[in-house]
């Protein structure tokens, strides 16, 4: 999968987020982004992701299909937790390897999939975003602060869970985190940004990684 | 349910025994008020004949047509205006005329241009549809763009993003716009009837118990509305929510 910034700015109206980015992502695995506050990580995945534009210069990202853990849930608010991880599914051929349920019972809301998302804290309906996300099946999963609102036992279930789902040679992940002890324990490789806006970076090998 | 029921019926007990004592101790003359056994028994005269269920149907009729083209008209051009902004600059000149004008002009103007019989058809639309068609427009603004995005990321069909983001997101504000427009439209198509008299209506009829000073026959009509347009109400609330229910976009009805 191919996935590259060439010189890639983006300006909002009084600030740059990135500035002159030009980074090519590997093929697989999965990436950890950190760099301070305000440093146009969140702006990447969304350029990545097609949800923004950049100012100038080109992205290119053969994903056949995205998935997206915001960093708030974004769940619709009128259908049941189940209903919510089905509707994401858009690819048609191949099944999913997991059943929407499977991925609810994994990420530890198999009691919860007929209630609605206002009957859940916001920390399992960031777990019910994450299923959602992993029932896609995606070539491009990118995840936006995924653990915000979790407590440590359901986020160190749930890096298992992503290291163990996203392990394949024809999958990438790139995950946005401020926090390093995350960034370390989820990812193979980690990109930290020198400042803001993004431009500068320089990867760090995460040689703790799990296999 | 029970409870709820039995407080509804003695709420409106009291008011029929108000009305009562108003018109049996202190008003005192059935010219100016009848009492309510009086008008009721009149109604029950009413009913009993079949000319009361034509003018009923046919005021009832009209007035219908009126409220679902309005809706059908509404719903069409607040997306329109929702979607193109030059149409919304374009045509909210004609909204806001159309909210600011007495209705009686409208009446008086809709007379020269149309016949009697359609007169309370055109009124009810233009009771109604400017409410729908802002509160659609308004709906579909306010879509949650976030929740836009997401259908964007897991690439939802045009008609997935229709079902499951668009008419949900919107459906407060259509509900809302219902509930405003369907007592107005009965009101203002009645008014439009009793201007334009046009035959087998309600409005005719209320216009000749007052030109002949029938008080008793004035309320029986009245109260006829009130009942048409209470029981209008409840039945297309309980259609919209089967609707959903059946189509599965009800949670935010």
């Amino acid at each position: 999968m191919i996935a590259a910034f060439d010189q890639v700015s983006k300006h909002f109206q009084t600030t740059d987020a990135v500035r002159d980015l030009s980074l090519t992502l590997p093929t697989h695995g999965i990436i950890a982004i950190m760099g301070p506050s305000g440093c146009g990580k969140t702006t990447i995945l969304q350029m990545l992701a097609g949800l923004t534009a950049p100012s100038s210069g080109s992205i290119t990202c053969d994903a056949s299909q995205i998935a997206y853990v915001f960093q708030e849930p974004r769940l619709l608010p009128w259908r049941t937790v189940l209903d919510n991880v089905l509707l994401a599914k858009a690819r048609k051929g191949a099944p999913p390897s997991h059943t929407a349920t499977e991925w609810l019972e994994a990420v530890g809301l198999g009691d919860c999939i007929h209630r609605y998302p206002e009957e859940l804290s916001g920390g399992m309906r960031q777990r019910v975003s994450i299923a959602r996300a992993l029932y896609c099946d995606s070539d491009l999963l990118l995840l936006d602060e995924p653990f915000h609102g979790l407590d440590e036992g359901n986020k160190q279930r749930i890096i298992s869970l992503i290291r163990e789902a996203r392990r394949g040679e024809d999958t990438l992940t790139v995950m946005v985190t401020h926090d390093r002890e995350e960034a370390f324990a989820l990812a193979d490789q980690v990109l930290v940004f020198e400042g803001a806006p993004a431009s500068d970076y320089r990867y760090e090998n995460n040689k703790g990684a799990n296999p | 349910m029970i409870k709820q029921a039995c407080k509804k019926i003695g709420i409106l007990l009291f008011w029929l025994l108000a009305w009562w004592i108003a018109a049996t101790f202190w008003v005192k003359q059935e010219l100016f008020l009848p009492s309510p056994i009086r008008v009721l028994t009149r109604l029950g005269e009413l009913v009993s004949e079949k000319e009361f269920w034509i003018i009923t149907a046919t005021s009832l009729g009209r007035i219908f047509s009126g409220i679902l083209i309005a809706l059908v008209l509404g719903v069409f051009c607040g997306v329109l205006t929702a979607r193109f902004s030059f149409l919304r600059e374009l045509l909210s000149p004609i909204l806001s005329i159309i909210k600011a004008t007495p209705v009686a002009s409208f009446i008086i103007l809709a007379l020269v241009w149309i016949s009697r019989g359609k007169l309370p058809i055109f009124i009810s639309i233009l009771m109604v549809l400017p409410i729908i068609w802002a509160n659609t427009e308004q709906g579909i603004r306010e879509i949650d763009p976030k929740l836009l995005e997401m259908a964007k990321i897991f690439r939802f069909s045009y008609f997935k993003r229709l079902v499951h983001i668009t008419i949900p997101s919107v459906l407060p504000y259509f509900i809302a716009a219902c509930r405003a427009s369907l007592g107005l439209a009965w009101k203002a198509g009645i008014a439009a009837e009793v201007l334009a008299t046009p035959q087998r209506s309600i409005g005719k009829e209320l216009f000749e118990s007052k030109t002949f000073f029938e008080m008793t026959d004035l309320f029986a009509w009245t109260v006829t509305v009130i009942v048409l347009s209470i029981c209008m109400e409840k039945l297309f609330f309980l259609l919209l929510r089967s609707l959903l229910r059946h189509t599965h976009t009800g949670g935010a009805a």
